[in-house]
């Protein structure tokens, strides 16, 4: 990867609010094209971020880099950066083509030019129809797609999208995810994109940079995240993974053993950190009755919610002491449970991940 | 269900009270509203008589005071230069409060809930305290007794009323909208004046007509700093009265009052319709 196709870095960014530090140290490269997304839940500095780069915030120290060159203290309108609120926020005086040409207009671009680009815009967002409408006449899901256009119409180096999706109900949501999708299929536009949903993060992201309490957590692609965790925050909140301690751990050939309560489970990953690490296994990981080769242990269900295909239970376990855990199982596999069942789970080697305790900091 | 007799009978003493209560009520307002109404409407009714004297009930009806008024150099000069103080208050109001607004609610500048504070400070001036006050400042500077005096002075007084309205409908328009057009390439200057000044269009229609109406009315000020030449149409009713009773004031104090009652409904009315 050379500089020439980071369309943009965060370095070092810091950002304090008095003494509080909103943002500490937050370093981010970010590829031309590439579709990240800003993952965590409320207070964790993914807003911020985002004000900083558009230009709204100042940062206390650190920079940010568009194309190589450090933007920090430019205004908002000299970056050229495209934003989608989750307010929509169309200018309500003005048509939906006017709403899409402002950007044109203050980019100094001529009447015939603005006049083509928005009948371009206005197809790709799939409103021909509507250009001479007010917002007002919108729903919002279409009030979404013009401020999506309008953001996009310039030409900006990045577009930042800040929680576009969170005011629209489930299905509506899904069907923008896929307008989302193949919009950028089309333009490839850089893409930073603030969510807590990580489903939605799932499903559009190239790759996913998990925030918490400002700091960056975790920066990959949806699936390395997902399958390897690597700290007992990412494992929780994105895979919703439980944690499970460990009494022991040793690295042997081919893997570590771990024990716990009496039990040793040989696991294939080899453990290379200096502390303890944790067990992290994600619901769909647990198998429902004893399987050769797995770790078995004898669970009672708490609580059942049918989910359609899948069945997701609450079980309690021992594992040095009682805990609760989330299991999903086949939906049929788990046909005659009931709430006070005592269920046999088992957990492959294979389905276990070791994870660093980052809980505590 | 069986009653209690004396449960039975607290609630029909409670139903009495209720009725007791309910038609004080209305009779205090009915009182309130005749002693306010009232004499308003005697000046409305009055100025349609034809008579020379102000009497009840007039001999006969006609418009003779509004002929009166309308031949009168003096009535008509004391409208025009109420009409020459207000329109430039009105003006000046707006263009003092507009940018005010939006220092004071989208920018972190210091102090500026002192700002809004100060600017809405003369709606707790006792009126004659202040024009005492004013008097004495203005005669330092030269500004008794002359239209840019009177103009100032009413400035300071139509500033709050255009200050509250147009904060409240600066709360209306999100912030959001700014930064989407700084985002799309517009200097803050130009996302003001073509998004938030624009949405505040009919705040700002309101709070000029608030400042006319103001001015229009405003009777002590001109009082203690006007001066000949200055003879706004509050203070020449005023004068109008103390040296003998003409009819004409009956038309003329109609007049006002349709005037200051339009701009007022216009104002509250397209203020409203921009919630």
């Amino acid at each position: 990867m050379t500089t020439q196709n980071i369309a943009l870095s965060f370095q070092s960014v810091v950002k304090k609010f008095g003494d509080q530090r909103a943002v500490s140290d937050v370093s981010l490269d970010i590829r031309d094209g590439e579709w990240v997304t800003l993952l965590g839940p409320s207070g964790s500095g993914k807003t911020t971020l985002l004000k900083i780069l558009a230009g709204f915030e100042q940062l206390t120290s650190g920079a940010v880099l568009l194309r190589g060159k450090d933007v920090s203290r430019l205004t908002p309108a000299e970056r050229g950066i495209g934003m989608v609120f989750q307010q929509y926020a169309l200018f309500p005086h003005m048509t939906v083509a006017e709403n899409i040409a402002y950007g044109l207009k203050m980019h100094g671009w001529n009447k015939p030019d603005r006049v083509a680009r928005v009948k371009e815009m206005l197809s790709l967002v799939q409103l021909d129809a509507f250009g001479g409408r007010m917002p007002a006449q919108l729903s919002g899901g279409q009030q979404q797609r013009v401020a999506l256009a309008r953001a996009l119409a310039f030409g900006p180096t990045v577009l930042l999208m800040d929680e576009p999706l969170g005011a629209l109900d489930r299905s509506l949501r899904l069907e923008m995810e896929q307008q989302f999708r193949k919009i950028h299929r089309e333009l490839r536009p850089t893409v930073i994109y603030v969510t807590h949903d990580q489903e939605e993060a799932l499903v559009l992201s190239d790759r996913i940079a998990i925030l918490r309490d400002g700091r960056l957590l975790a920066f990959d692609t949806p699936r390395n995240l997902h399958d390897n965790p690597g700290s007992a925050l990412v494992a929780s909140f994105f895979a919703g993974a439980d944690l499970l301690p460990v009494e022991k751990a040793t690295v042997v050939d081919n893997g570590t053993e771990i024990t716990c309560a009496g039990e040793s489970l040989r696991v294939p990953e080899v453990w290379s950190g200096d502390a303890l690490p944790l067990i992290a296994v994600g619901p769909s990981r647990w198998k429902q009755g004893n399987v050769a080769g797995a770790w078995g242990a004898e669970a009672s269900v708490t609580d059942l919610s049918y989910l359609g295909d899948t069945t997701q239970l609450t079980c309690e376990i021992e594992w040095s002491g009682t805990r609760s855990i989330t299991v999903r199982t086949d939906a049929e596999e788990s046909l005659n449970v009931a709430v006070g069942d005592r269920i046999p789970l088992s957990l492959a080697p294979r389905d276990v991940r070791l994870v660093s305790d980052d809980r505590g900091q | 269900m069986i009653q209690r007799p004396e449960r039975a009978r607290a609630l029909r003493a409670q139903a009495v009270g209720d009725a007791v209560g309910r038609w004080a009520t209305r009779i205090v307002l009915a009182i309130t509203l005749l002693f306010l109404a009232i004499p308003a409407l005697l000046v409305f009714v009055l100025s349609f008589s034809s008579s020379q004297f102000i009497e009840f009930p007039p001999p006969a009806w006609g418009f003779d005071q509004y002929i009166a008024l309308f031949q009168s150099a003096r009535w008509l000069d004391a409208i025009g230069v109420s009409i020459r103080i207000a329109v430039p208050v009105a003006l000046l109001t707006i263009s003092i409060a507009v940018p005010a607004t939006l220092v004071i609610n989208r920018t972190t500048m210091p102090a500026r809930n002192a700002a809004y504070m100060l600017g809405v400070s003369s709606l707790l001036f006792p009126g004659a305290a202040f024009a005492v006050a004013l008097f004495g400042v203005f005669s330092q500077f030269g500004l008794t007794s002359t239209y840019l005096g009177i103009v100032l002075s009413h400035t300071v007084l139509a500033l709050p009323i255009a200050l509250i309205v147009l904060s409240t409908a600066i709360g209306r328009v999100p912030r959001q909208l700014e930064l989407v057009a700084m985002s799309l390439g517009a200097s803050r200057l130009r996302a003001w004046a073509g998004v938030t000044i624009r949405l505040l269009g009919p705040a700002v229609g309101a709070s000029a007509l608030f400042a006319f109406v103001t001015s229009f009315d405003e009777a002590v000020l001109i009082t203690f700093l006007g001066g000949p030449g200055l003879v706004t149409v509050p203070k020449a009713i005023f004068d109008s009265v103390r040296f003998g009773v003409e009819p004409v004031i009956t038309a003329i104090a109609t007049l006002t009052f349709v005037v200051t009652g339009l701009c007022a409904t216009i104002a509250s009315r397209v203020n409203s319709r921009s919630k």
